[in-house]
């Protein structure tokens, strides 16, 4: 595992989720692409560790797993606050700041 | 500061006071303002007085204070005291300080007194400081101020709406006159680079008589308006609206008069150009054609009005074959009992209690003798009975007409001599004699005026009669000044003249007595005649001036101004204001388009906008 091999696969990551929450309207799988979107940043600052090698990367991603998983579950708190209103998950059916 | 400042602005002093008197309305002078008015324009007068005694063939220059200096032009204001100025000074102050006493009695109780002797004071200064004017641009000054107070003065009343209007027409016509003046002032400027009287005048050879004769064209347009000959003539009678002291004063001794001076003033540039032939047969027209229309109007003040443009007429004809002290010399006799027929018709108003129809006065004479007299004075000296003071300066005027060789002119003025001595005399039978044709209302207010409006009376009818006999003492002071372009007649052809002229004047006299004071021939008959009929409503409607003018100019170029200024608004300018906000409301419709609502269209956003941020930091 080469450090270069971690970057693409982080490229790849990124592209997924931002493919993910451009083009996907249910509510959960935004949710799935913003998680990967955020582990690409946790992949990268593997391969960066590795590279430079020293373990300030890899520190640095158990920060970024706590804060991801504390924000997963305010996300999902979201998601479930606004299924109890609208009945519905799909993004188009909560469009309400549009005029 | 010389004598000339201190009869220029003492008026202006008094105007000062009584408009503090007014705007602050100082209860204890309001009724008093009168005070300010009579001392000021009093002292005035005495200065005048020293001033027209004492000149002799002297003159003098004064230099006041600086108004302002700009590039080439430096505009001074200041005096130049020739025989012209002081007989000016002096008439006007003669007449203005009357004119105060006499407005004493006239606007006793009036709401506005106060404001009345205010206006008054500019009237006086205005007048004076264009009489005094060294400059062509001080004149203007003058010229425009006197404007002012006239229409401050005609809407008096401003609550009236025939006042109101009176005063709007005649602030617009005379400005017509005053743009062709204007126009003139700046020929003046561009051919010889000054506005001073002294390098203009002194320069006039140097210029051609084209552009003298355009200069003279329209400097006469401005003493067209301002001295109401045809065809600027139709505000004059209107502005009888005003309280009657101002149409005595101004607009009959006075500030009509301003057009007459400045022509004389002007000599050189009249002399030297070829619009002296205009100049007669706007006079000549004038003079003739106003006195038909006086013969038939009803109002006393109107009759009057008609008058005053008929001689205002003689003075322009006058000018217009190069008697210019002729003109100035009828310019101060009708001064003098102009005034006083205009006093005269205040005061049988005053006891008409408003009353101004003639055919609803007669047999007024026995009620108020003095006003009776005097006004018998000033109609005898307007109709040129010798040897009352009309006689000497009208009579002049029509010899020198026909000496010069301008027979046209002499013919149509000694007609108007007769048609003056019929609507005078239709004028005195009608409100002083016959039968008492006022109601019982009237009758009980009717009484003599109080001794400050017949005072004034007394003492104009003095000049009126005298004012004839100085003629040959006047012709010699003003010589001085400006020239005097008469042939002289033989004696036996003058006598001729005043022959028929003055024998014109008694018959006119004797037919409106037979008409309307011996009641041998009925007035109906003579206008209800078919043949004469169609003249008499041309003439009794003013040969339709005022409404030609309001076809014209009202409706036509006033209205079709205004729709076209509408159509401007509604399509031009309401398109512009509609097009933003109609290019608003497209934009928006379209711009919104992007705003979908639903998050991943903002996340796309997002996305693209970093690419691209991402895109422009590597390529650059």
């Amino acid at each position: 595992m080469t450090p270069f091999s971690l970057f693409l696969l982080s490229g790849l990551l990124l592209a997924i989720g931002l493919f993910g929450i451009v083009a996907r309207r249910n509510v959960i799988s935004l949710f799935f692409g913003l998680e990967l979107i955020l582990n690409s940043a946790n992949v990268l600052l593997v391969g960066f560790s590795k590279l430079h090698g020293n373990y300030y990367g890899e520190l640095f991603v158990f920060f970024v797993l706590a804060v991801a998983a504390a924000e997963a579950a305010v996300g999902l708190a979201i998601v479930v606050a606004i299924y109890r209103m609208k009945r519905s998950i799909n993004t188009e059916d909560f469009r309400t700041l549009r005029w | 500061m010389g004598v000339a400042f201190w009869i220029t602005f003492l008026p202006l002093i008094s105007f000062l006071l009584c408009g503090a008197v007014s705007f602050f309305r100082i209860n204890s002078f309001r009724q008093r303002s009168h005070y300010f008015g009579v001392t000021a324009v009093g002292i005035s007068l005495i200065l005048s007085t020293v001033t027209l005694l004492k000149i002799g063939n002297r003159t003098f220059s004064e230099t006041w204070f600086d108004w302002f200096t700009s590039g080439g032009l430096s505009a001074q204001f200041g005096a130049y005291v020739d025989q012209l100025t002081a007989v000016m000074f002096f008439v006007v102050t003669f007449i203005s300080f009357l004119v105060h006493i006499y407005s004493i009695g006239y606007m006793h109780g009036d709401p506005g007194y106060d404001r009345f002797f205010a206006y008054l004071g500019l009237f006086t200064f205005s007048m004076l400081a264009l009489v005094a004017a060294p400059n062509f641009l001080q004149l203007f000054f003058g010229w425009e101020a006197v404007g002012l107070s006239s229409y401050l003065l005609i809407g008096f009343w401003f609550r009236r709406k025939r006042a109101a209007d009176a005063a709007i027409k005649a602030f617009l016509l005379n400005r017509v006159g005053d743009f062709l003046f204007i126009l003139g002032l700046i020929i003046i400027f561009w051919t010889f680079g000054t506005l001073d009287f002294h390098e203009v005048f002194s320069s006039v050879n140097s210029a051609s008589k084209a552009t003298l004769s355009l200069i003279g064209l329209l400097l006469l347009g401005g003493a067209v308006g301002k001295s109401a000959q045809v065809p600027l003539h139709t505000w004059l009678a209107d502005a009888m609206e005003g309280p009657t002291p101002i149409s005595a004063l101004i607009h009959a001794a006075t500030m009509v008069a301003a057009g007459v001076f400045m022509i004389a003033r002007c000599f050189p540039i009249y002399d030297g150009g070829n619009v002296l032939p205009i100049v007669g047969i706007i006079g000549t027209v004038t003079a003739f054609g106003a006195a038909t229309v006086g013969l038939t109007q009803f109002d006393i003040k109107r009759v009057l009005a008609y008058s005053t443009l008929s001689q205002l007429g003689y003075m322009f004809a006058a000018l217009g074959v190069g008697a210019y002290i002729y003109a100035m010399f009828h310019l101060f006799t009708h001064a003098f009992f102009k005034a006083l027929l205009f006093l005269g018709s205040g005061s049988v108003i005053h006891a008409m209690e408003g009353e101004q129809d003639i055919r609803k006065m007669g047999g007024l004479g026995k009620y108020m003798p003095i006003t009776t007299a005097t006004f018998i004075i000033g109609s005898l000296a307007l109709i040129g009975i010798p040897p009352l003071a009309g006689f000497f300066s009208k009579d002049r005027i029509i010899s020198a007409t026909f000496s010069n060789g301008h027979t046209g002119f002499w013919f149509f003025l000694t007609a108007g001599a007769f048609l003056t001595a019929l609507y005078m005399g239709r004028l005195i039978f009608l409100v002083f004699f016959g039968k008492e044709r006022f109601e019982t209302r009237e009758m009980k207010h009717l009484h003599e005026s109080p001794t400050v409006m017949t005072l004034p009376l007394i003492v104009l009818s003095i000049p009126s009669v005298v004012a004839g006999f100085l003629g040959e003492w006047f012709e010699e002071f003003l010589k001085q000044a400006i020239p005097n372009h008469v042939e002289e007649l033989p004696h036996s052809t003058e006598l001729i003249l005043v022959t028929i002229t003055v024998s014109l004047a008694l018959l006119g006299l004797l037919i409106s007595a037979m008409v309307y004071f011996a009641r041998k021939i009925d007035p109906e008959s003579i206008t209800e005649n078919p043949v004469i009929k169609p003249i008499y409503t041309l003439i009794y409607n003013k040969y339709y001036f005022d409404e030609l003018y309001n076809l014209l100019f009202v409706r036509g170029v006033g209205f079709g101004l205004g729709r076209l200024a509408s159509l401007l608004d509604r399509y031009v300018i309401d398109g512009i204001v509609n097009g933003t906000a109609q290019l608003t409301k497209w934009s928006g419709e379209i711009l919104r388009m992007t705003q979908t609502g639903v998050v991943n269209t903002y996340v796309a956003y997002m996305v693209a906008g970093t690419a691209i941020i991402l895109i422009i930091l590597l390529l650059f």
